[in-house]
């Protein structure tokens, strides 16, 4: 019985992580129909981003809440630059190109961020744990368990709920759905696509970042942090169906509460166990559990 | 026809046969990776010619490292030829085992569908103690018949070896892409539903496509792990397969030449790149990357030198 709490509570804090690590990317795709390979690496940008501005901004006497706050402060100047200039420079000259070939784009993308980032940061280590100092540990049962880690769920709920009631109650969010619908149509009654596109990557950028800045204190910075986490939040995103956030919760919620599992009962399969998910997720429904509704074009 | 393509298979062979007396080892080593991940390439491109694009070929290409290295095991000795055998035969048995589930997918799903595959198999490695883990195992070096290499002819036979191979896989590809098949699979990458309604068979065509793809990969891994001497799982990650996929669109999907070429050229560049700026490589890799997807989006081979040495026109590009 404990076991299977155990399970559960991990495997939702495990979910909750996915789900603001790949609500971006499934956000970006059902708008623009890009996959954005370099998610990862914009993730990894928000956690060095992060430790930089920890490093600078926070003395030794200053109080740990403040690295929250920096967090989302380094997740936004993130966005407000990598986002505008990647949309605007470089994504926005392949539109109207296969969904393949954006794919291979944001590739090249990937390929040039990492590269930067070497450059920056170096390849050692960074290490900000401050902000687990926040909080204290939760007993639930006999199991205890890092508060911080409750604040994830707290931020998933957060951005899921947001983005719920952003594209069903707002005049912005309907133009969104609009555009999702048909961005040619939604063109010619006036929405101003551009905006819409360079809006909502800029969006997806902050949510990768922030995931970025959200992780940091939990692990130590360096390179590749961002390369399994491509593979992982696509995972997600297409076992709950490419371009849906419910979806994209879903599959946070399977994949997280599969790991979980094999943490606690086959620790082997541990790595490999989220790709068996996915791939018994598509065999079964090849689209993903939410897909959206596409025409069949001759 | 024939005898032009006899005239260039002596071409290339003399030129083989002058490279690997004339060139010194610290090149010929370069040279032979390139041609072992281009035979990689190649069966990639024979995929990304029926429209797909698969982001897993690193599984294949393990396989066959990984097989190429059972061979001392089995059979007590170091054979290149058992070596890259065995190695394509287990990259092609794979594939045709995979690829019924896999060919049922489209664009971005099979993209990472075929990736989930290779990470589920890469999985696999790290926990496979008998294949040396996480630390992978050695490649003893290689044997030709009997014939065991000394000094610079360590690296000379190697190439060779990989210049064999790569002449023909290479003729053999040219060969297959002019066939009716090798036309069928541009048709489907074109127009899917439309071969399906003349009657073609997309399944059996797609499903052969990518059992050869995984067959070069295999022999093109054999190869490299003869080279390299030694195979961990790290060559089965996403990354590498993404490196494959870099030199498909650097080569584009028209011509067998151009594949060659791309391969030579991103080995060069890794070379030089990572000597003189080892942070800034990547970022140049990037750009080229974004440049040629911009100008030239199906690679070196639509670029109008290749298409001479290659298939005539095939009617205006949609």
């Amino acid at each position: 019985m404990e076991q299977v709490i155990a399970i559960l509570i991990d495997g939702v804090i495990y979910a909750s992580w996915l789900f603001v690590v790949a609500v971006g990317l499934t956000l970006i795709f059902g708008v623009m129909r890009i996959v954005n390979i370099a998610h990862g690496a914009i993730y990894a940008i928000g956690a060095y981003a992060t430790a930089t501005l920890v490093g600078l901004g926070l003395g030794d006497d200053a109080p740990p809440w403040l690295s929250l706050v920096l967090m989302v402060i380094a997740a936004a100047s993130v966005a407000a630059i990598i986002g505008p200039f990647l949309e605007r420079g470089v994504l926005r000259w392949f539109y109207g190109r296969d969904e393949m070939v954006l794919l291979l784009v944001t590739y090249a993308i990937l390929y040039i961020l990492d590269s930067l980032m070497l450059t920056v940061w170096g390849s050692s280590p960074y290490y900000v744990t401050a902000a687990y100092g926040v909080f204290d540990s939760v007993n639930i049962g006999s199991l205890s368990y890092v508060g911080y880690d409750f604040l994830l769920i707290a931020v998933a709920l957060a951005v899921g709920v947001g983005l719920h009631v952003y594209l069903a109650y707002t005049s912005r969010g309907k133009l969104l759905t609009a555009v999702i619908h048909s961005a040619e149509i939604s063109s010619a009654m006036g929405i101003r696509i551009n905006r819409i596109y360079m809006g909502t990557f800029t969006l997806g950028v902050f949510l990768a970042a922030l995931a970025g800045a959200l992780t940091s204190p939990m692990i130590s910075i360096q390179p590749g942090v961002g390369t399994n986490l491509i593979i992982i939040s696509f995972a997600v995103i297409i076992i709950g169906g490419l371009g849906s956030v419910y979806g994209a919760a879903v599959g946070a919620l399977i994949v997280g509460i599969c790991r979980s599992a094999a943490v606690h009962i086959a620790p082997e399969i541990e790595l490999f166990v989220i790709y068996m998910v996915m791939v018994a997720v598509l065999l079964v429904r090849p689209e993903g559990l939410f897909p959206p509704m596409r025409v069949r074009q001759i | 026809m024939m005898r032009a393509t006899i005239l260039k298979w002596l071409a290339a062979a003399m030129l083989a046969i002058v490279a690997g007396f004339g060139l010194p080892g610290w090149m010929l080593l370069p040279l032979s990776l390139a041609l072992a991940n281009a035979l990689v390439v190649l069966g990639l491109v024979t995929i990304i010619r029926t429209g797909g694009v698969s982001f897993g070929q690193a599984l294949y290409f393990a396989a066959g490292a990984y097989a190429a290295g059972q061979v001392s095991r089995l059979f007590n000795s170091a054979d290149a030829f058992a070596a890259i055998a065995l190695g394509g035969a287990t990259g092609l048995v794979i594939a045709a085992i995979l690829a019924p589930l896999l060919i049922r997918f489209r664009g971005i799903f099979f993209a990472m569908l075929t990736l989930a595959v290779s990470m589920v198999g890469y999985g696999f490695l790290l926990n496979a103690g008998w294949l040396g883990g996480s630390d992978g195992m050695s490649v003893p070096a290689p044997t030709y018949l009997g014939y065991a290499p000394q000094g610079v002819w360590v690296t000379r036979s190697q190439f060779f070896l990989c210049a064999a191979l790569a002449l023909a896989a290479g003729f053999g590809m040219m060969a297959l892409f002019r066939s009716s098949f090798g036309l069928a699979t541009l048709a489907i990458g074109q127009n899917e539903i439309r071969v399906e309604y003349l009657g073609g068979p997309i399944g059996t065509i797609m499903w052969i496509a990518f059992v050869i793809a995984g067959g070069l990969a295999g022999v093109g891994g054999a190869a490299v792990a003869l080279i390299i001497g030694h195979v961990e799982p790290e060559w089965m990650f996403w990354t590498r397969s993404g490196e494959f996929v870099l030199t498909a669109i650097v080569s584009g999907s028209t011509s067998v030449v151009a594949v060659f070429v791309a391969a030579l050229f991103m080995e060069a560049l890794h070379m030089f790149a990572t000597d003189m700026f080892p942070n800034m490589w990547r970022l140049a890799l990037g750009l080229i990357l974004l440049l040629i997807i911009f100008v030239a989006p199906d690679g070196l081979g639509s670029i109008r030198a290749f298409r001479r040495f290659t298939t005539k026109r095939l009617g205006p590009s949609p």
